[in-house]
């Protein structure tokens, strides 16, 4: 294997693909990176057994090949070099060296063989389509947070994605809140097609994908999911799990309907939480005619007190919630008003988006104070 | 390469396999030396293989092997496979900690990558604390489909019995006679080690062919030899403690204890008149009809148990010196 490269040329594929190389490795090759020069172009591949990462460079290869070097060695060299420096890489087998090699520098690094490395080529694809990256994006960001954190129920750590008849759904609940995020895209599988996301493969996705129109073809497989963008190819494990019916979670019986100003309720919810306890981060919401009472006071003893103005007609109602669930909530919202629909004290509490065309919704079970 | 006693076992499993019925967790248990561990990996590899999984028709062929061609094969034999999880102590003598165990739910959580099943292989088995244990029972009750968890354990009784009970034993027999002393001679000709003493060493590791060969190769049986003469010789009290605790340190406590046991047991068997003298009989004629005259066999029991004590004591950091000192000055004092 032989090719030349420019410094810069080279840098962005390493950086997008180093974030998957993990410091703590059980295998050893895992800490490498899979380098496989083919006839017009460098893919470069990282895995860290749950999710990969491929990306592609348009340049000349003198010689085919394919070797695994070290990723973190090899990347902090790369950035060490000066700008638009050219770099000449060549594999010399008969020692099993990388020789790197720019202007007056020259740097030898070990390699262990590619058949070592544990890519993912085929993943038997069963379902696939194309959606704006935007789209995919947005239903990401505005549900990952609910995701659940090393959870025993293995399946919550993780993000749901629903695909059905002309709309792509993304759930998230750790079991005190719910997210829900909604967008039609023209997708007609045979039946519901239900994935769950690793947290992991969550996060990077949603630091991958763009806010742009271009299209980015998502393919589903039995046991993974492949998003292919232009220069780069995205696969993870999906979680081996049974997602609850989020259906069941989602109040649809809540008779109280609050309109609120989101920026001024979540600015008064923020100030008011400063004062929560730290570990419960309790707040007490008192429903009134126009008017939300909220309440918060820690161990201390000391205590924040918020009236907030809303467009509310109906009974009186008290109770409480974890203050930080309604923030995550309110700061996924979009709308300038968010509309908050509430049944009884026991009962969960909906936020939702004032604008009937946006399709999300977020679910916060009450707390007893 | 398949040990010869191993074929019924491989049998068994690859025959529940092929005809699906393969439980999500195995119990391989058995006396050290006779290659569990070497099994597990044997059967792993051949789970991931993908030339043999492709179901083998019943009945299951005799010589069932890995290919050690395909993918699968491959990043196995790199150690790289990402569908195969080990979890051992870090360092030998350390226990398997509960964070160890909670990886194994974290790796099944996710679906496996090209293999149809995940392995998780847990050796030695009675090394997980009782912390780790406990969180490895919600993986063994509710395993995700296509798992396969193989505990290997030679000390089954030392298992939490929620972790026995969850499990299927598959226990490796001891070879007969015949079969180890045959497959031992061999091995010990391919090491060039000299093969007249088979017997003696398959008697030492109690029919363990790994063991012995183990034993063959680090020149055990003249260490035992020696012992056996100090013993003999504080039993006609030709000796005393104090000038034999060397030789017994030197040794180690773990096999001495061992083997003072076998002769202890035998000393019980041939007062009770039910073992006749023969080429078998390992300590000398003299020394057993000594013992058989003065000691009465509610002492040997005592002392046999207290052997036992001391093995049961082997895993913490009990004194070395003061055990062995303790165990032949009641010895010595129990044949007056």
């Amino acid at each position: 294997m032989r090719f030349k490269i420019q410094r810069e040329d080279i840098l962005k594929p390493l950086q997008f693909v180093s974030g998957v190389v993990e410091r703590r490795q059980t295998f050893p090759v895992l800490s490498n990176l899979l380098v496989s020069a083919k006839k017009e172009s460098l893919t470069i591949t990282a895995t860290d057994m749950e999710i990969e990462i491929v990306t592609t460079t348009k340049i000349t290869i003198s010689e085919v090949g394919e070797v695994t070097i070290p990723a973190r060695k090899f990347f902090d060299i790369c950035k060490a070099l000066p700008n638009e420096a050219q770099l000449d890489i060549a594999f010399e087998a008969e020692k099993n060296r990388i020789i790197i090699r720019s202007g007056k520098s020259r740097f030898s690094l070990s390699t262990l063989p590619a058949t070592d490395f544990p890519n993912i080529e085929d993943i038997k694809a069963t379902f696939s389509f194309k959606i704006p990256q935007q789209l995919l994006k947005n239903i990401i960001d505005k549900t990952q947070f609910s995701m659940a954190l090393q959870d025993v129920r293995y399946y919550l750590n993780g993000l749901l994605i629903e695909i059905a008849d002309n709309a792509i759904r993304a759930v998230a609940t750790d079991g005190h809140r719910l997210s829900f995020c909604e967008t039609s895209v023209d997708v007609s599988p045979s039946e519901v097609i239900r994935i769950i996301l690793p947290r992991k493969g969550v996060v990077e996705l949603s630091k991958i994908l763009e806010n742009s129109e271009s299209l980015v073809e998502v393919i589903i497989g039995a046991n993974h999911i492949r998003l292919c963008l232009a220069n780069l190819q995205f696969t993870s494990k999906l979680v081996d799990g049974q997602f609850p019916d989020y259906n069941r979670v989602i109040p649809s019986n809540g008779d109280k309907q609050v309109y609120a100003e989101r920026d001024f309720f979540r600015q008064a919810m923020a100030r008011a939480s400063i004062l929560s306890n730290e570990k419960y981060r309790g707040i007490r919401l008192r429903l009134k005619q126009d008017l939300i009472q909220a309440q918060a006071h820690n161990p201390e003893m000391e205590e924040a007190e918020e009236e907030i103005a809303v467009e509310y007609q109906g009974g009186e109602l008290e109770l409480g919630f974890n203050v930080n669930y309604i923030l995550d909530a309110l700061a996924a919202i979009d709308t300038d008003r968010v509309k908050l629909v509430f049944g009884n004290a026991n009962s969960s509490c909906l936020i939702l988006p004032d604008d009937e065309k946006i399709h999300c919704k977020y679910v916060v079970m009450p707390m007893r104070l | 390469m398949q040990y010869p006693w191993h074929v019924p076992i491989w049998q068994h499993l690859a025959q529940r396999y092929c005809s699906a019925q393969l439980s999500h967790a195995l119990l391989l248990s058995g006396n050290p030396g006779l290659g569990k561990a070497i099994l597990s990996e044997q059967f792993a590899q051949w789970i991931l293989c993908e030339a043999a999984t492709k179901r083998p028709q019943l009945p299951v062929p005799e010589k069932l092997l890995p290919c050690g061609k395909c993918n699968g094969c491959l990043l196995y034999s790199a150690a790289s496979h990402p569908d195969l999880m080990r979890v051992s102590p870090e360092s030998e003598g350390k226990a398997i900690t509960v964070d160890a165990v909670r990886n194994i739910a974290n790796f099944l959580a996710l679906k496996s990558q090209f293999a149809e099943y995940q392995v998780v292989i847990v050796a030695p088995a009675e090394a997980m604390n009782k912390y780790a244990a406990n969180s490895l029972l919600k993986t063994l009750e509710e395993p995700t489909p296509n798992t396969l968890l193989l505990l290997v354990s030679h000390n089954m009784g030392s298992l939490l019995p929620t972790i026995r009970s969850r499990c299927q034993v598959i226990s490796c027999p001891v070879p007969d006679a015949t079969q180890a002393n045959d497959w031992l001679t061999q091995a010990m000709a391919q090491s060039a080690l000299p093969t007249e003493d088979t017997k003696s060493l398959l008697m030492l590791a109690e029919g363990s062919p790994l063991l012995a060969l183990e034993y063959a190769k680090a020149g055990t049986l003249s260490s035992y030899k020696q012992l056996l003469q100090s013993f003999e010789k504080l039993t006609k009290k030709q000796s005393n403690p104090v000038e034999e605790v060397g030789l017994w340190l030197s040794v180690g406590l773990a096999p001495s204890l061992k083997w003072m046991y076998l002769w202890v047991a035998e000393l019980i068997r041939f007062k009770s008149g039910v073992m006749v003298v023969d080429n078998n009989t390992i300590l000398s004629e003299p020394v057993l009809g000594k013992v058989a005259e003065s000691v009465e066999s509610m002492r040997l029991y005592t002392f046999l148990d207290k052997i036992t004590d001391s093995i049961r004591t082997l895993p913490t950091q009990v004194n070395v010196q003061l055990t062995v000192e303790d165990l032949l000055i009641s010895w010595s004092r129990l044949n007056r």
